[in-house]
């Protein structure tokens, strides 16, 4: 009996002993690298959407709420390169075919399947005029869709597209819809329904979404938190506070000054993707003043590009050609850059350009801008300062975003200063706009070379012939100056709570990594 | 007094009418439309999709079209749907309103615990110490422009003091305490002006008050002052405070807009402000005019009330 | 108040309206801050140490020391100066658009009082629409439509604010048109227009003045709002709601930004509101107690 209890005893201590150790000691490596399933995020955003079907949006705000929801054939990955998603592999056996293995065993949020169909029926809608979606035009060099079996696409075209797989691959392109869910309502304005790894299952316009964890997503294990919840917190103040006060887990800054102050918050980390927003300043070419080279450069060789981004981003960004530093590997190096012409503030130079350019006397105009994003009013302000110097006076005018907008649109300015967006390839940034045929050159801009140069990349598919026609288009533009590129900076600072890990931000403002995403303790 | 509240509520029609029409003129005047903001700062495919879009939300048609067709919806109740979250605007209206509604409650319940004690002291202790800091601190009270003191508790309350107002809203349902806490300040700063007014109303109409014959004549019939204070003074002196608190109610609705936007408040007033940015201009004419039809409701029932403690008005 | 003075002398209006008003420190006090606004507003060129749109971006964001008494913004311009030209911006938005609020609610509420009818009935109605708005909201509509300029600014907050004119007008009106002197100058044959402008704008300007003088310190806030909604007035103009806007982005790193340009309209807010105080007692014994 007392050998029996002393028996007990010592096990009990030894159990006691190990189990204590098991407690106070957990390995700190491995807690660090397994993610734990569980929990849910707060996530800020700045703005709110416009509608939920991503074949019939454009604006940027919408595809921060569905890009959770719906996902795309091919997807970036942290480096933005293409990887495999809802196609498990693709192949290209000539520059006009493109084949996609579609991955078995997806399911939409709706229980209907995915099939090479149902792909089929996704880009007949974005082709089909009845659907009327503004990004269709992206995909006019389609000339046929067939699906040899249940899960192969093949996608054949009239001519070389090089810019096909960046622009499926992103989810405000060609993001996979349920053709199920379609049917159903029409439109899925109110109802996105995808294979995404997280379901919208409320959502309050101008307040927040919730997402639940999709239980049945094909990639097994995947999300490891149960949802999030997406606030919108329009003003950039109270969304700092609330990062520092952790009511939310996440949330992006668009202004360097804040991320400054952030930086030095222990519980917060800022991560950042490569320059890729530039502002612009764009000019009606078509009309006087601007019509006239000569003061296009003039204007441009007025600027101190280093005093603009020192005041209005605080040193956070970078000179920029015609397509941002972000827009690897079709940039030239950042000291090309900087030896651009017309790139350096050069007084002398600029009187002698207003001089033949018969402003000897400077000239007077005016330039549309918004409050819209916070350094649009800080750089007109600091440009209309460096201009007066050589004896150009600038009137800003401000304008609400939709007025500007429509101004824009309707060609109807002499100048206007608003930032562009990242683009899946480089043509986003400046064919769209300069090339003589382009729907978006609202600025009446036509120039031979230009226009020989931009058809030229349009249709090569070999990529290091590309890259030198684009190195050869970013030197012509600076000295055509079809626009002034100031600056280039991140688009957004991603603020994270220490306790969110695994997370990742993308370049395109893309926070497709919360899929990765789980708390620490 | 039926007979005078039947003819005030018809009387709202023509103002709601006026109300509509002024909204949807004005609104069509601004450049640019929800189809613009939709495509965002992108450039759009083919101009001939944007038509198409129009069409669909009966933009392309002339405004007087445009209206009727919204009126006959209005009459029957509907305020139509959202162009950007394509939810019934009614919907999204009363999906905000508690938030409005409380803010409103709390900013009136400090001015009526608050403003009419305070005002009612100052009177009765005139010329003292307090009175002079009671006048003093109501002017400076509605000085104070109300976006900038709600800027500065945001901040240096979440700068300075690692303590934040608001920020994140928890609706009453899921948390009452949280609730509470998050929008005590926020309201406290939305009534701070009518406050101050109602604190200078009171104390000026206590004053009054007690100058009156009736008020001498309790005092020298031996009334205790508790007494004369309460019974004779308040009541008399409240109805003058009523009708000024129904007019600053209107004061209160246009401080939400930006009480609301500082303090991250999901209410009525970021939802226009909202609307107007994205020319969604079903919500913004059905919510301006929701407010318009509470607010003139809210006037008819204080005139009403007016009507009911003031014998001596009659209809 | 008394009618009299003691030594039972019976004095003019004005004159008791003077004595009234000089009683009244606080008035004093709000009548020397409101001069000392205009005075600011007229010399601002004159005062400001600094050009107020002058970029140094070496001394961006200082603290208020010697060199900046008050310290600079992001481009280092300095924020003393920038509040000396606002100043001026503050009082001729305020002043204008007032002006502009009288012009229009004493013409309005004249014909709207003198006539009555049906005229009275459809100009009520109508104002009674304006009424039925929060102010601020329509106030945004009416710039977006107009697009933002200083003179939309004040032709806004006029436009808006002249239906608070016409009512007080209007009452008076009604009170006064019944008087016996009234009817004595009609029955000698007097037009309405010598009526109205000899006889009757005379007898209903104080109410006016009085409300005019609360009504500036509102307009001051509207612009301030309008302004910091990005709505008023447009940059590099400095204007003191614009200053605060901008300033949230810096409350941090320059809490100077946000601290003085809200400094600046309690100042002015509270001169005209203390000035109006002091005349309203002055002016119009009755409105002080009701």
């Amino acid at each position: 009996m007392k050998n029996y209890l002393k028996t007990c005893f010592v096990l009990f201590t030894i159990f006691a002993f190990l189990s204590c150790l098991l407690v106070m000691s957990p390995s700190p490596l491995q807690a660090a690298e397994k993610p734990q399933r569980g929990g849910r995020l707060k996530v800020a955003t700045d703005s709110t959407a416009v509608g939920l079907d991503p074949h019939l949006v454009l604006a940027f705000a919408s595809y921060t709420f569905f890009e959770h929801v719906y996902e795309t054939l091919v997807r970036y990955n942290e480096k933005m390169q293409l990887e495999p998603c809802l196609a498990s592999s693709w192949e290209q056996p000539d520059d006009l075919t493109y084949i996609f293995h579609i991955r078995k065993g997806v399911k939409f949020h709706d229980g209907s399947k995915l099939t090479a169909e149902v792909v089929k029926f996704n880009f007949e809608r974005l082709l089909d005029p009845k659907t009327k979606a503004p990004r269709g035009a992206y995909f006019k060099t389609i000339s046929k869709i067939e699906t040899p079996d249940k899960y192969t696409v093949k996608i054949t075209m009239s001519q070389p597209y090089p810019p096909f797989l960046n622009t499926i691959g992103t989810p405000w392109y060609v993001a996979i819809v349920s053709k199920a869910a379609v049917e159903k309502y029409g439109s899925l304005q109110a109802n996105p329904i995808g294979t995404g790894p997280f379901k919208l299952i409320k959502y309050e316009h101008g307040i927040k979404g919730i997402y639940e964890r999709f239980d049945d997503y094909w990639d097994k294990g995947k999300p490891y938190i149960d949802g999030f919840d997406f606030i919108v917190i329009k003003d950039e103040t109270s969304r700092v506070a609330a990062l520092r006060k952790g009511t939310v887990d996440i949330g992006w800054i668009k202004e360097a000054q804040l991320a400054d102050l952030l930086a030095k918050e222990k519980n917060l980390k800022t991560l950042m993707g490569p320059p890729v927003r530039q502002n612009r300043f764009w000019m009606k070419l078509d009309r006087p003043p601007f019509n006239n080279l000569k003061l296009r450069q003039a204007v441009a060789s007025a600027l101190d590009r280093q005093e603009i981004i020192d005041t209005v981003l605080m040193g956070r960004g970078t000179l920029s050609a015609c397509i941002p530093p972000g827009c690897v590997p079709y940039v030239l190096p950042q000291s090309e850059v900087a030896e651009l012409p017309f790139y350096k503030q050069d007084f002398a130079l600029s009187k002698k350009l207003l001089i033949e350019a018969g402003y000897a006397d400077g000239f007077e105009f005016t330039c549309i801008t918004s409050p819209h994003s916070p350094d649009y009013i800080p750089f007109a302000e600091i440009m209309q300062r460096q201009l007066l110097k050589v004896g150009i006076k600038m009137n800003i005018v401000q304008k609400d975003w939709g007025i500007t907008l429509k101004t824009w649109r309707a060609g109807d300015f002499i100048s206007m200063i608003f930032a562009g967006i990242w683009y899946p390839d480089p043509e986003g940034y400046c064919y769209n706009y300069f090339y003589s045929k382009a729907s978006g050159n609202y600025f009446g801009f036509k120039d031979e070379k230009l226009d020989r140069l931009f058809e030229a990349q349009h249709t090569e598919a070999n990529l290091e012939k590309r890259i030198k026609l684009w190195h050869e288009l970013q030197r012509y533009q600076a000295e055509i100056v079809p626009c002034i590129w100031p600056y280039a900076m991140t688009p957004r600072f991603e603020i994270v709570n220490e306790r969110v890990k695994g997370y990742k931000f993308l370049s395109n403002n893309s926070r497709s990594f919360l899929r990765e995403a789980w708390i620490g303790k | 007094m039926l007979r005078y509240i039947c003819i005030r509520i018809l009387s709202m029609i023509p103002i709601l009418l006026g109300v509509s029409i002024l909204v949807f003129a004005t609104f069509h005047l601004v450049p640019g439309d929800v189809v613009d903001i939709m495509m965002g700062d992108e450039v759009a495919g083919d101009p001939k999709v944007l038509m198409e879009l129009r069409k669909e939300l009966n933009l392309d048609k002339p405004v007087y079209l445009q209206y009727l067709y919204w009126l006959w919806d209005a009459v029957r109740g509907d305020l139509g749907k959202s162009f950007t979250s394509g939810k019934p605007v009614m919907e999204e209206i009363l999906h905000r309103l508690p938030v409005n509604v409380e803010l409103m409650i709390i900013a009136i319940a400090f001015v009526i615990l608050i403003g009419i004690p305070m005002g009612m002291l100052s009177a009765y202790k005139q010329f003292s110490f307090l009175d002079g800091i009671v006048r003093v601190a109501t002017i400076m009270g509605y000085s104070i422009p109300n976006f900038w003191l709600a800027t500065i508790v945001v901040l240096l309350g979440s700068l300075y003091f690692r303590w934040l107002p608001v920020l994140q809203y928890v609706p009453f349902s899921e948390n009452p305490l949280e609730n509470i806490k998050c929008m005590v300040i926020p309201g406290f700063v939305l009534g701070l002006t009518t406050l101050s007014y109602i604190v200078r109303m009171t104390r000026s109409s206590v004053l009054d008050t007690l100058r009156q014959d009736y008020v001498r004549t309790a005092r020298a019939k031996g009334m205790t002052e508790k007494l004369v204070l309460f019974v004779h003074v308040l009541k008399n002196s409240l109805i003058p405070v009523i009708t000024v608190l129904g007019i600053q109610i209107g004061v209160l609705i246009g401080g939400l807009v930006l009480t609301e936007e500082v303090f991250v408040l999901p209410g009525v007033g970021r939802l226009i402000l909202l609307a107007i940015e994205q020319r969604d201009f079903m919500i913004v004419t059905g919510s301006i005019l929701f407010i318009a039809s509470v607010f003139v409701v809210i006037n008819l029932i204080v005139d009403i009330v007016y009507a009911f403690l003031d014998p001596r008005i009659t209809y | 108040m008394d009618e009299k003075k003691e030594n039972g002398e019976i004095l003019s209006p004005s004159r008791l309206a003077w004595m009234g008003f000089k009683k009244h420190k606080l008035g004093i006090i709000g009548s020397i801050m409101v001069i000392i606004l205009i005075l600011v507003s007229l010399f601002s060129s004159v005062v400001a140490p600094y050009d107020p749109l002058a970029m140094n971006p070496k001394d961006s964001l200082r603290a208020p020391c010697a060199k900046y008494w008050l310290g600079t913004d992001r481009f280092g311009r300095d924020q003393l100066s920038r509040l000396l030209y606002g100043t001026r911006i503050s009082m001729e938005v305020s002043f204008g658009a007032i002006a502009i609020a009288i012009f229009l609610g004493v013409v309005i509420g004249l014909i709207s009082g003198y006539y009555g009818g049906i005229l009275d009935n459809i100009i009520m109605r109508l104002l009674d629409i304006l009424f039925a708005f929060p102010l601020l909201l329509l106030a945004l509509m009416l710039v977006a439509v107009l697009g933002p300029s200083l003179e939309n600014l004040l032709l806004t907050i006029g436009f808006l604010y002249h239906s608070r004119f016409a009512r007080i007008v209007r009452g008076s009106v009604l009170a006064v048109k019944e008087k016996e002197f009234i009817e004595a100058i009609r029955s000698v044959g007097a037009r309405d227009i010598t009526i109205i402008l000899f006889f009757i704008l005379p007898n209903v300007l104080s109410p006016v003045i009085v409300q005019a003088t609360f009504n500036l310190s509102t307009a001051i806030m509207v612009e301030a709002a309008l302004s910091f909604l990005g709505l008023g007035t447009q940059p590099p103009t400095p204007s003191w709601g614009l200053m605060i806007s901008e300033s949230r982005r810096f409350m941090e790193l320059a809490p100077w930004l946000a601290v003085f340009p809200g400094l600046a309209i309690i100042f002015a807010v509270l001169g005209f509101n203390l000035m109006g105080d002091a005349l309203r007692d002055a002016l119009d014994p009755r409105l002080s107690q009701r």
